[in-house]
């Protein structure tokens, strides 16, 4: 035992059942730990007694050895919390037509809280899927027109080409034009709207693609088809390598290959295609198309850069464009700056901007406070309802709050045991709350957006 | 027979204190059983059942000696009251008489 002032068992787990163990056990528990580690100690080695020492006092968490904690006391309410319950279910019983309004109306407002919500997230998921959201940018314009400065998202036709030689902080541009054409597949004739764009399209958006691959955009002779335009015409099998045919004229018609179909878009979205074929297909299908006429505009002009930072620059360099934009327009249509959209905000903005590719509505925005002053109305009303009904039935129930204290309940239990008939209550309103919702709204599979009526 | 709620490592802890009359502390019953039972047992497992039985009221404690390897703390010394011995005396009374029915049971099961 000469060794026994350097070797001592570990001190926490002593503190643990002090902490716990009843004081009347811990001389006798505590000297027959040590003796034990001090056994030990002689027979094996000192780490391996003091492992056992630790894992054996935790062994002693018994609840006959244990202390009675404040905790402890509360889990042994379990049979009056039961009690509480079954009272619960026989008042709700007892006054149906009370209960069905109280849970019906706290279920509506509950649902309606729900759904604005989802409507709200719905609205503000808008766009956020694309991965380059933050660096990609619509070009737009500013310009006179009757008195009002507006903002337009066309842009003009060299523009993009431009941007592309002059500006190395521009690492991709992506021209966007559409034209009404007809489409033709076998017995399938419809007419339909064709999205010319440079192949760096489905690089900077991301929509990806169910069948194919986005780089067959390069080929002048590609096509690219949404979901919906696929089973158009091509039923729900897969259509890459099949051909369809484009007719843009009189007589005039070109066979494209199909090279990809794009998977479902997110229900949240301002920006979609049916059918995306390169822009350098305008020098088939419009011989005169003239690539450098600043007097003529395209759909829109996209621009992707490394870093949002890199916007200070190239915004200013963007006097020279303006210039060279009004030397070949009349002074009506002058302009008077460029600006760039960032996709992120672009379903904010679109609203604001005229002739833009993307689609919103301010109504969106407007609806979510409407729809969240009426939820919460709805909330207080049933709220207030609430109390009223409640506050009537205690009234009715002096007697059994009489009984109750009279066989030693404190004030404390009757107020935990109304508070458990609430809480019943209020779980029933939101179980009835639930179907509600999941009928007007359910996740979207990508998980960026709720799925809402308004939005198909 | 009436209920006398003593579990099988009840029965066995007690039958220990018994058997060790001055020597009944917690470690020394711990060391029996675990070389009688051929087994490792906790500590918890032997001072809750040792509590258990003092509430039910098979077993007194006192305080005995402490001793250095203890860290200067006591000793608590069990003994089996007088009811716990007769309970222990009822039950091998009735296991008796159920091993003596054995034989007769399986001859007659034979029989049949």
């Amino acid at each position: 035992m000469s060794s026994q002032a350097s070797i001592q068992p570990p001190r926490w787990p002593l503190r643990i059942i002090r902490l716990f163990v009843k004081k009347e056990f811990l001389e006798e528990i505590e000297g027959d730990m040590e003796e034990i580690f001090y056994d030990n100690v002689e027979r094996i080695s000192v780490s391996k007694a003091r492992r056992i020492y630790a894992w054996e006092t935790l062994k002693l968490l018994r609840p006959i050895l244990m202390r009675n904690l404040e905790i402890i006391e509360r889990i042994n309410q379990y049979g009056m919390l039961h009690n509480y319950l079954k009272v619960s279910f026989r008042g709700l019983m007892k006054n149906p037509v009370n209960s069905f309004i109280n849970v019906f109306g706290l279920a509506a407002a509950i649902g309606l809280c729900v759904f604005a919500y989802a409507y709200g997230r719905w609205v503000f998921s808008t766009d956020q899927f694309h991965d380059n959201k933050n660096t990609v940018y619509l070009t737009t314009f500013f310009a006179m027109r009757d008195g009002v400065n507006q903002e337009y998202g066309t842009t003009p036709r060299p523009l993009g080409e431009m941007l592309r030689k002059d500006l190395a902080q521009i690492k991709k541009v992506c021209r966007v034009d559409d034209r009404n054409v007809v489409m033709k597949h076998e017995d399938k004739v419809f007419h339909e709207r064709v999205r010319y764009v440079d192949p760096e399209f489905l690089d900077m958006l991301t929509f990806p693609l169910k069948w194919g691959t986005a780089g067959s955009l390069k080929d002048i002779n590609s096509i690219i088809l949404s979901e919906p335009m696929a089973v158009k015409y091509f039923g729900d099998e897969n259509p890459v390598g099949q051909s369809i045919l484009m007719i843009y004229g009189k007589g005039q018609s070109k066979a494209f290959n199909v090279a990809g179909v794009a998977a479902d878009f997110p229900k949240a979205r301002t920006i979609t295609f049916n059918f995306l074929i390169n822009f350098e297909n305008f020098h088939t299908t419009e011989p005169g198309y003239d690539f450098h006429d600043w007097s003529a505009f395209v759909n829109a002009t996209l621009i992707q850069v490394d870093h949002p930072a890199d916007m200070e620059g190239i915004e200013g360099a963007m006097k020279k464009y303006v210039s060279l934009q009004n030397q070949v327009d009349n002074e009506d249509w002058a302009i008077s700056s460029f600006k760039f959209q960032p996709l992120s905000t672009l379903h904010v903005q679109s609203e604001y901007i005229k002739d833009d590719i993307s689609r919103s509505s301010k109504n969106n925005f407007v609806s979510i406070i409407f729809m969240a002053v009426i939820a919460v109305l709805m909330l207080a009303l049933a709220c207030t309802n609430y109390i009223n009904i409640a506050i009537a039935t205690a009234a009715k129930r002096f007697r059994e709050i009489g009984v109750r204290k009279s066989i030693g309940a404190t004030r404390r239990i009757v107020i935990v045991q109304f508070l458990t008939e609430n809480a019943v209550l209020t779980f029933f309103a939101l179980i009835a709350a639930l179907p509600w919702d999941t009928h007007f709204s359910s996740p979207a599979s990508n998980g960026c957006g709720i799925l809402i009526w308004t939005s198909a | 027979m009436k209920k006398t709620k003593l579990g099988e490592f009840e029965e066995l802890v007690l039958l220990t204190v018994a058997a060790l009359q001055e020597d009944a502390y917690g470690v020394e019953i711990k060391r029996e059983l675990e070389t009688r039972l051929k087994t490792r047992l906790s500590v918890g497992s032997i001072q809750s059942a040792l509590k258990r039985m003092e509430d039910k009221g098979f077993l007194t404690s006192v305080f005995g000696e402490a001793t250095q390897k203890r860290g200067g703390k006591r000793k608590r010394i069990y003994t089996c009251t007088s009811y716990a011995h007769k309970v222990l005396a009822d039950m091998k009374d009735v296991r008796a008489r159920l091993w003596e029915a054995i034989p007769q049971v399986a001859y007659q099961l034979k029989t049949i």
